[in-house]
């Protein structure tokens, strides 16, 4: 009797701790956005002096809207979103299949083709080299040359591969008993139950495509390709301390405004915020995993 | 003979999912193996305008120019300590956050702060570092305020080389630990309910459940991250750190990539920077191979 | 057989889904390539191809690579008035904001198609025209430049020309003092003190804005505060100092061995150890100490004067009755006093030697260099964009800022009689800050000190090293001023200077500068 009256109450206290715990990150985690929401939303002079804690000072749409209405914003905006989604599809879809095969590790060569993958993340041969491939590839000043030499993260690929082997051998030996080929089963029964891990890998890819600026930066020199976030990463630079010291006069008079740097900001930052939500639906666990074997 | 004969019927038999490694090997082989010619100009002198062919062999200079600095005892201390604080007290954060969210029943709930605790991985340490100046400044940052009013000293967090490791680490967890959480909330969610509902039955509470299913059904993907993360254990983090540092800080703060960055030596000194890629990814190899080989052993798990 | 099927159809897919994206940006970047322009700018790139294809003298398209600027070079109206008055057009690419010397140096070492390029940091061009990759413009601008010899002087070309060749059309900057120190006027007459003349009535200055707190901020008053720098202007010079570089008895003399090295030191460590010196300044962030001025806790800041229409604006609202100038030069115990003056090259235009149109890039720039083209493209015309006032060019706002403000990214070489005048209506944007730049600006010539390497031809040695040396003095001075200045801190900071190459770079100077 007593014991069974004790458990409940140490979850209890259990719970309401991790309750307290994730609601104090979550304090933690939103106040610097909320800062920036804030100063997006601010009057120049208020950011200036350091006015704007977590509620707008001065409110004002304006900032917002300059950005939003300037061309260049709006550009580099379908830009990304084109790069982020096709990006995002290849890679997933090539990753994917990649995968599969190294996470039967049993069959002769697979762990040598791994270790091929691995190295890859360690080595590479820098800046130089690189630059002269895409350049020899002829994808200077297109965005192929964002997307191709992304197909494949190894480090997604290990996810990926990591959860076929996690899946059951049961499900798959089962199928070929069945007189099923490999492919079949991957197409019909692995791909179905991998919804976790393929919206983590989706998610993983869309915020690199959307978050690269450093290949743009190399590989694009025409203005009118320039994604947003190397337009933002520009804007932002702009202001640093590094580039304030360096910079000639005429380009720090046309510095843009603090306001208008932190409207740059949230706008180009709540597009890619929004794919995690979405995608959370596939994070329930075990949904599909129950549902093929029941 | 029996081998060779199992070998090639194992090829024959899963011939289709060999087919399934070309395109990734095509991408492999122009991607990463065509540029990876690269790193012999670690061992030159090199001159972009003359190319490899042109360049002059130089040996192991360039490693030496690195090992030989005054300061180089220092600042590979610094990374080694920054990374090592980094990894141990880091590295379980995501984890705990992933079965602490698992735990929440309340759907709304779980996905609001999933969504609020991955927030501060989509703002540059640019931006970030100024906010954390603010807020922990001596004279009137919130932070001091706290401690003041329950009588402490302020402390400056920033110039003082008790701290600053503590800042750094800090600091670098709170922007990434909810962004790292996914992929255990992801691994969480890939495991079979059935499992914690049988163990329910035979009366065990929710804290054992983490030890008894969670984290062996996750163990995979924790050996995973561990052997990668510390394959970077020589980047302790350097856009993070240029951002925060100042010289009164160098002694307790300055790592390897602030050192070479500092000393200009990332901007166009190809062969130099490559010679340090080439030592940080030595290191990093050797100890991802160790790694997996140590967690086939204690654990039964590895990447290969 | 399916099964056959299905995996070619897989691979069929993923080999196509690269193939056609591909293919896509190629054509993509055909597109963007033909029609001259950038599809952010369609109506400004229309015209140009076919207008011209019409004329009996057909002139080329120029392919130029810029500079970082936030506006879009190709629909900018200086873009379009170049064409009007030229007849060439340019289609411009940009280089990143971020480390542009990293991307120009692998472009030209890769074989670029550009017609011209400006270099903003002058060594990378002295690097390109050593190692061969440049036009030699000579013969092309002595039959086609007679503007470009007018208007440049022969000083100016000097600074382009490498062996005897002239390999690049240089832009000159305006030569002017850039920082100070503003300081709180009310405050000033809050305590009762006068504007301080000397360091001893600076210290005095600011200790009564400690005691008496004018500003009525608490424990969050802050007499003086800077950036987390080593060298404060008008303070440096009160002690003889005028930046990294400074003349001694004919000589060039690194800040690191100055002999008033010590004593300025110790001049700004009393500061700190007083509390009239920002405790926090080490980690004082450009956007940290602007708020501590803005919002009224500090009553000296060291600042440039390009940032005062902001601070003006925002000092304005939190502390309505505000009012704060430059402190003129203050004289140091030796009774010296000034100020460093920057100027030197702006960019250096060239052409490489891979460009298909090098006569042309020449023909263009002479046209821009025609006196009324040149006041055209830098101020625009009279009554739209500016007016003129007792021989002082107004700004028309916001057409001026709108259409010219950043005229100066376009310019090819100065009109370098005429510029700094025309340049002077940038800084009619706001009053409070042509009246300071005035303030630091219009000062007895003995004052002024110009930076020793502004015109320095190509020091490969300085060239590799002059960045680092810079921060690593600055570093010391920042260290020194925190935890205390000595025989064995100077001797420190000496010691890391010439084992970061210092020595060497010292000795490259000398030798430059003996030899001018």
């Amino acid at each position: 009797m007593e014991h069974s009256i004790k458990r409940p109450w140490s979850e209890k206290i259990y719970i309401g701790a991790v309750y307290v715990i994730l609601i104090g990150s979550g304090i933690l985690c939103l106040f610097p956005f909320l800062n920036v929401l804030a100063k997006s939303l601010s009057a120049n002079w208020a950011i200036i002096s350091g006015k704007v804690g977590l509620l707008p000072v001065a409110f004002t749409m304006e900032n917002v809207m300059f950005v939003l209405r300037d061309r260049l914003f709006q550009n580099a905006f379908l830009i990304s979103v084109f790069v982020t989604v096709v990006g995002s599809l290849g890679a997933v879809l090539f990753t994917a299949v990649s995968a599969y095969p190294l996470s039967k590790k049993h069959l002769p060569g697979i762990k040598f083709i791994l270790l091929l993958y691995i190295f890859t993340m360690l080595f590479n041969g820098g800046l130089v080299p690189t630059y002269l491939l895409i350049k020899n590839l002829h994808l200077m000043d297109n965005l192929a040359s964002l997307i191709l030499p992304a197909l494949i993260n190894v480090f997604n690929l290990l996810l990926m591969k990591n959860y076929y082997e996690s899946l059951p051998e049961s499900l798959e030996e089962s199928a070929k008993l069945d007189g099923a080929s490999n492919l079949r089963i991957v197409l019909s029964i692995v791909i179905p139950i991998s919804a976790p891990v393929f919206a983590t890998i989706s998610l993983f890819y869309a915020v690199y495509f959307w978050s690269n600026w450093f290949h743009p930066m190399l590989y694009l020199n025409d203005p009118s390709l320039k994604p947003l976030q190397l337009y933002l990463r520009d804007i932002i630079l702009q202001a640093s301390d590094e580039n304030l010291l360096n910079q000639d006069i005429d380009a720090l008079l046309n510095l843009s405004p603090e306001g208008i740097r932190n409207a740059t900001i949230i706008v180009s930052t709540i597009p890619i915020l929004l794919v995690y939500p979405m995608l959370q639906k596939y994070f329930i666990k075990g949904i599909l995993i129950g549902s093929v074997k029941g | 003979m029996k081998g060779r004969i199992q070998w090639t019927s194992q090829v024959r038999r899963n011939y289709d999912l060999y087919l399934l490694l070309i395109p990734g090997l095509v991408f492999l082989a122009i991607f990463k193996y065509t540029p990876i010619y690269g790193l012999v100009i670690a061992f030159q002198e090199f001159n972009i305008f003359k190319g490899i062919g042109g360049s002059e062999w130089v040996g192991f200079k360039q490693f030496e120019r690195l090992f030989s600095s005054d300061d180089f005892g220092r600042v590979m201390t610094n990374t080694l300590l920054i990374s090592l604080y980094k990894i141990v007290i880091l590295f379980p954060i995501p984890i705990a956050l992933a079965i602490f969210l698992n735990e929440v029943g309340k759907m709304w709930f779980k996905r609001t702060v999933q969504t609020i605790i991955y927030l501060p991985h989509f703002l540059s340490w640019v931006i970030i570092a100024g906010l954390f100046v603010n807020i922990m400044s001596p004279s009137n940052g919130i932070v001091n305020n706290m401690i003041e009013f329950f009588g402490g000293e302020p402390i400056n967090f920033f110039m003082d080389n008790d701290y600053f490791r503590s800042v750094i680490v800090a600091t670098a967890g709170w922007k990434e630990a909810g962004w790292n959480a996914i992929i255990f909330i992801a691994a969480i969610a890939g495991l079979d309910p059935e499992l914690y509902e049988a163990s329910k039955l035979d009366g065990a509470s929710r804290i054992q459940q983490i030890f008894t299913i969670t984290l062996p059904g996750i163990a995979s993907t924790i050996v995973l991250m561990f052997i990668l993360r510390i394959g970077h254990v020589l980047e302790a983090g350097t856009e993070q750190i240029l951002l925060l540092y100042n010289p009164t800080v160098y002694e307790t703060g300055d790592v390897i990539g602030t050192y070479i960055y500092r000393m200009g030596l990332t901007s166009m000194e190809y062969s130099f920077s490559t010679a340090v890629g080439l030592f940080e990814s030595v290191i990093g190899f050797f100890l991802v191979i160790g790694g997996n080989w140590m967690a086939k052993r204690v654990t039964g798990k590895s990447i290969w | 057989m399916s099964r056959k099927k299905g995996l070619a159809a897989l691979l069929v897919l993923l080999l196509s889904f690269a193939t056609i994206l591909a293919a896509c940006g190629g054509n993509n970047k055909d597109a963007g390539g033909n029609s001259g322009a950038s599809p952010a700018s369609p109506s400004a790139s229309a015209k140009a191809p076919e207008s011209s294809a019409a004329a009996p003298e057909e002139k080329p398209v120029l392919k130029a690579l810029r500079n970082y600027m936030q506006d879009d070079y190709n629909s900018y109206p200086v873009n379009q008035y170049i064409q009007e008055k030229t007849g060439y057009t340019v289609r411009n690419d940009m280089l990143p904001q971020e480390k542009p010397g990293d991307k120009l140096n692998l472009i030209m070492a890769s074989g670029a198609d550009y017609d011209f390029i400006d270099a903003m940091n002058t060594q990378d061009f002295f690097n390109f025209a050593k190692n061969g990759a440049l036009t030699d413009l000579t013969p092309l601008i002595e039959q086609f430049g007679p503007n470009i010899k007018q208007a440049l002087s022969p000083e100016s070309l000097a600074g382009a020309t490498v062996d005897g060749k002239i390999y690049g059309i240089p832009t000159l900057n305006v030569s002017y003092v850039r920082d100070g120190l503003l300081i709180r006027t009310d405050w000033l007459d809050k305590v009762g003190k006068a504007m301080p003349k000397t360091l001893d009535e600076f210290v005095d200055v600011l200790k009564a804005f400690k005691e008496q707190d004018p500003g009525g901020n608490g424990k969050n008053n802050i007499p003086f505060t800077i950036d987390s720098i080593g060298l404060v202007d008008n303070i440096m010079g009160a002690f003889g100092i005028y930046g990294q570089w400074n003349e001694l008895d004919g000589k060039p003399v690194n800040v690191s061995s100055h002999p008033a090295l010590k004593d300025y030191a110790s001049f700004v460590r009393s500061l700190y150890e007083q509390g009239l010196l920002d405790k926090e300044f080490a980690t004082n962030k450009s956007a940290t100490s602007a708020e501590k001025f803005t919002s009224g806790r500090a009553g000296v800041i060291w600042a440039r004067w390009s940032s005062i229409p902001g601070y003006d604006e925002a000092i304005k609202k939190n502390v309505p009755d505000a009012a704060y100038q430059f402190i003129p030069p203050m004289t140091g115990p030796d009774g010296q006093s000034g100020f460093t003056q920057i100027g030197g090259f702006n960019k250096i235009t060239f052409v490489p030697k891979s460009a298909k149109h090098p006569e042309d890039v020449v023909k263009m720039v002479n046209a821009m260099l025609d006196p009324e083209t040149f006041k055209g493209i830098f101020v625009g015309e009279e009554g739209v964009t500016y007016t003129l006032e007792n021989g002082n060019y107004m700004p028309i706002e916001p057409a001026f800022f709108e259409q010219r403000g950043s005229a100066n990214n376009f310019v090819i070489g100065m009109d370098e009689a005429n510029f700094v005048t025309y340049w002077q209506a940038r800084l009619q944007k706001s009053k409070a800050m042509f009246d300071n730049f005035q303030l630091v600006n219009n000062i007895p010539k003995e004052q002024i000190h110009q930076d020793v390497l502004a015109f320095a031809p190509y020091l490969p040695k300085y060239s590799a090293n002059g960045a680092k040396l810079d921060s690593a003095v600055n570093d010391y001075l920042i260290k020194m001023i925190v935890d205390g200045v000595s025989d064995d801190s100077i001797a420190s900071l000496q010691k890391a200077w010439n084992g970061a190459g210092g020595e060497e770079v010292a000795q490259e100077v000398s030798v430059w500068y003996a030899s001018k």
